[in-house]
């Protein structure tokens, strides 16, 4: 059965309003991480859950999951044929450039989803069982990161088909893509909370979440003609996270690599402001949602 | 516990109440919970909680804002190791909530919850389950968020659906159970948690008779190896037969803590006395309104008949009944009755037409709705050959109450036979079920668990000293 390490002594379990500002920050983040390793059973069943029930009634099962990444590049590919686009001078091919780019965007997408879901994934269960909701963002993460990595493997198989090189340093993928995960789980597991009491506000920043892309340089290059996108994606930090995971599978190097480690590391302290936010003020979201 | 948790604990073991007695294994001190009326001032609220969190402020609960209401008041309840304890109350009284409390789901607003090991809450039974994924799948992961660990399970595997009776359908999709199996295995998962503490909120009531005994009796052997429980119920009987104590609550407050037998008195007895108040609010509204015309049929039927919680049946075209009651030998409503107590049931009918061979009968229900006892006046003899229009006539059936402490209701219908020399069956004019109740209160110096109380007569004897029966003779050749 659950222990809350910050609630239990001796075997006895104690609640107490507002319980959980008693604890320090660092406390805080002690009781989570060990929460959510005494919860890697429950995270692997609920992921397992996820994963496997989703086709269960298709025929053609997995195979949507590579389906859905390659109707996405076809899609770019089309659009290349189009002219439409002029994304800007480019060394590699641009459908190589625009998938991994966006491949890597979808993944900080996948991150603030998995986060912004994170209370509405718990769901009624959240009213009948306790059990630490921190497992639930794990466990939703993991369910993205599985997506993610199939997505990947179709898409590596196209940009060697591009004749795009692929270098080593594409190993540390996993390391640059971190800060995606620190930002986009923050941001979600706020919105999370806030999606509860404030509607409104959670479908602003959803709508304005989707509208960011544009303002990262993924499908255009960051040598765009206009000087005022040039302006917007310099102080937009998600130029420098994307890019750089992006540019580690396609050149082997980070982009902007002192701008990226500034903004991984503000990432990683948000992650961590967001989370002790989650834990202090979780349990009062839950029964508003009612 | 470990150390580490010791550290940890450190800045509220200070403020920690005095510690838990060695049996008792849950503690309840002056706990009060709060919510809120308006679901957009709710919401507004929790921005603001949210807000303050983020800014680093404390908040503090304890007191009331606008649209606040306390859902539970200044509760406190000790309970030891193997104790059973029945919640009852009317709905809305706090009784889910305080479960939650008590399983961790929600914080208390003010005071403190001590639990002593694992509590396993009973609260919806297959929480989680995933309709497509088969019965095995769902007890793995049904257990994991139950806080199982995979070797737990394992070990508990077999038990568990051979409690459910599940059988070779544990390798097909729960989608496939029927609605009975779903509950068993969600059922057989939770008592095999082995919690210190179970906490039962009214699930038991679904799936069949059987398995209701099982279940029961499952809870009986853990408690008698030392599992406490709570229950939640609002069949009496229940709460009578296995809780050592019961509790009342009513309003978030709790109004009676001790021996269950007194607490589903009391129970009883305000659910019967807020009926009886708004009966006499009624009565009361009724005669201030001006005199009536004597003849005029409205003279008896009460404001407000026939009540929300009836259900009418039937044409009514030829007559209808215009009110119901059960009032006792000195003609005064009856709300309580002990055993033994005479009760009358007065059916009172208004006719719109000539009716010919008119008869009313009544039905007693108890709350599982099984008819208990009931007749129709045709039987004895009380067929009413022809009834003018525009006539009041009131059927009454006397009985003596023998049913078990519990509560129940009434039915009564009016009608006519087509072939006076046949009793039944009646062709149905007008009837209306649960449209009268009251409460049986036992006696106090009897148990009685049995449906109905029958006088029984007792005797020891020698076997030559009885009536030989055919069978011993036979056996005796």
């Amino acid at each position: 059965m659950w222990q809350d390490d910050s609630r239990t002594e001796g075997g006895i379990t104690v609640y107490r309003p507002n319980q959980r500002h008693e604890l320090g920050w660092l406390r805080t983040w002690a009781v989570m991480v060990r929460n959510v390793v005494g919860a890697r059973e429950l995270i692997w069943q609920l992921f397992k859950r996820d994963f496997t029930a989703a086709y269960k009634k298709s025929f053609i099962g997995y195979a949507w999951r590579f389906i859905t990444p390659i109707l996405g590049i076809l899609s770019w590919v089309f659009l290349k044929k189009t002219n439409l686009l002029k994304p800007g001078e480019l060394d590699i091919p641009y459908t190589a450039y625009v998938i991994v780019g966006t491949t890597m965007w979808a993944l900080f997408m996948s991150f603030y989803g998995a986060g912004r879901s994170t209370l509405q994934a718990g769901g009624a269960l959240l009213m009948k069982v306790k059990y630490p909701h921190e497992a639930i963002l794990f466990k939703q993460v993991a369910g993205r990161i599985a997506d993610f990595t199939l997505r990947l493997a179709v898409v590596l198989v196209v940009v060697a088909l591009c004749k795009a090189p692929l270098r080593w340093p594409i190993l540390l993928l996993p390391l640059v893509a971190l800060p995606l995960f620190f930002l986009g789980s923050a941001v979600g597991l706020v919105l999370s909370m806030v999606a509860v009491v404030a509607v409104d506000v959670s479908q602003i920043v959803n709508r304005a979440m989707g509208l960011l892309m544009f303002a990262t340089p993924i499908i255009y290059t960051d040598n765009v003609k206009s000087a005022f996108v040039r302006e917007i994606i310099k102080y937009n930090p998600l130029t420098y996270l994307v890019c750089s995971a992006r540019d580690i599978v396609l050149y082997g190097r980070l982009y902007e690599p002192r701008l990226y480690f500034i903004c991984a590391a503000g990432s990683a302290v948000l992650f961590m402001i967001s989370w002790r936010l989650f834990y202090v003020s979780e349990d009062k979201i839950i029964e508003r949602m009612i | 516990m470990s150390a580490r948790a010791q550290q940890l604990g450190d800045s509220a073991t200070q403020r920690l109440s005095p510690p838990l007695p060695d049996d008792v294994v849950l503690s309840v001190r002056g706990v009060s919970k709060k919510f809120c009326r308006h679901l957009r001032r709710s919401m507004a609220y929790g921005i603001i909680d949210l807000s303050k969190n983020l800014l680093g402020v404390r908040p503090d609960s304890s007191g009331l804002r606008k649209a606040e209401f306390w859902a539970l008041d200044d509760v406190s309840l000790e309970l030891r190791r193997g104790e059973i304890l029945g919640l009852i109350g009317p709905n809305g009284s706090g009784k889910t909530t305080l479960l939650r409390l008590m399983a961790g789901i929600f914080p208390p607003d003010k005071g403190e919850i001590s639990v002593r090991g694992r509590v396993g809450a009973l609260i919806s039974l297959g929480a989680g389950f995933h309709p497509h994924m088969t019965g095995r799948e769902n007890i793995y992961l049904n257990g994991a968020i139950l806080g199982m660990s995979r070797a737990e399970i394992r070990a508990r595997f077999d038990d568990i659906v051979d409690f459910a009776e599940i059988g070779e359908f544990i390798d097909a999709p729960v989608a496939t159970y029927s609605s009975g199996m779903y509950v068993r295995l969600g059922f057989a998962i939770a008592v095999h948690v082995d919690p210190a503490i179970l906490l039962v909120d009214e699930v038991i009531s679904v799936g069949d008779t059987f398995f209701r005994h099982k279940c029961m009796r499952r809870i009986q052997e853990i408690t008698a190896q030392g599992t406490a429980a709570i229950f939640v119920s609002h069949v009496t009987d229940r709460i009578r037969a296995i809780c050592d104590r019961g509790m009342v609550i009513e309003k978030g407050r709790v109004q009676f803590l001790g021996e269950s037998e007194r607490a589903v008195d009391i129970y009883l007895r305000n659910v019967r006395e807020r009926e009886a108040e708004r009966a006499a609010a009624k009565l009361r509204s009724s005669l201030a309104r001006e005199e009536m015309d004597l003849s005029d049929p409205g003279r008896y039927r009460p404001r407000g008949f026939p009540p929300a919680h009836a259900f009418e049946y039937g044409p009514a075209r030829q007559a209808e009944i215009v009110n119901v009651e059960i009032v006792d030998e000195n003609a005064a409503p009856v709300v309580t009755a002990r055993i033994n107590d005479h009760l009358n049931l007065r059916i009172y009918v208004h006719t719109k037409a000539e009716v010919r061979n008119m008869g009313a009968s009544f039905l007693v229900r108890d709350e599982s709705g099984v008819d208990l006892l009931g007749t129709t006046s045709h039987h004895y003899g009380y067929t009413v050959e022809r009834a003018d229009a525009g006539r009041i006539l009131v059927f009454s059936f006397g009985f003596r109450n023998l049913l078990r402490p519990g509560h129940y209701s009434i039915s009564a219908a009016v009608n006519y036979l087509q072939n006076p020399d046949i009793p039944v069956p009646g062709t149905l004019i007008h009837q209306f079920d649960n449209i009268a109740g009251f409460a049986s209160l036992g006696l106090p110096e009897l148990d009685v668990y049995h449906r109905l109380y029958t006088p029984v007569e007792v005797g020891v004897n020698r076997p030559e000293e009885i009536m030989p029966t055919s069978s011993n003779l036979q056996r005796g050749d």
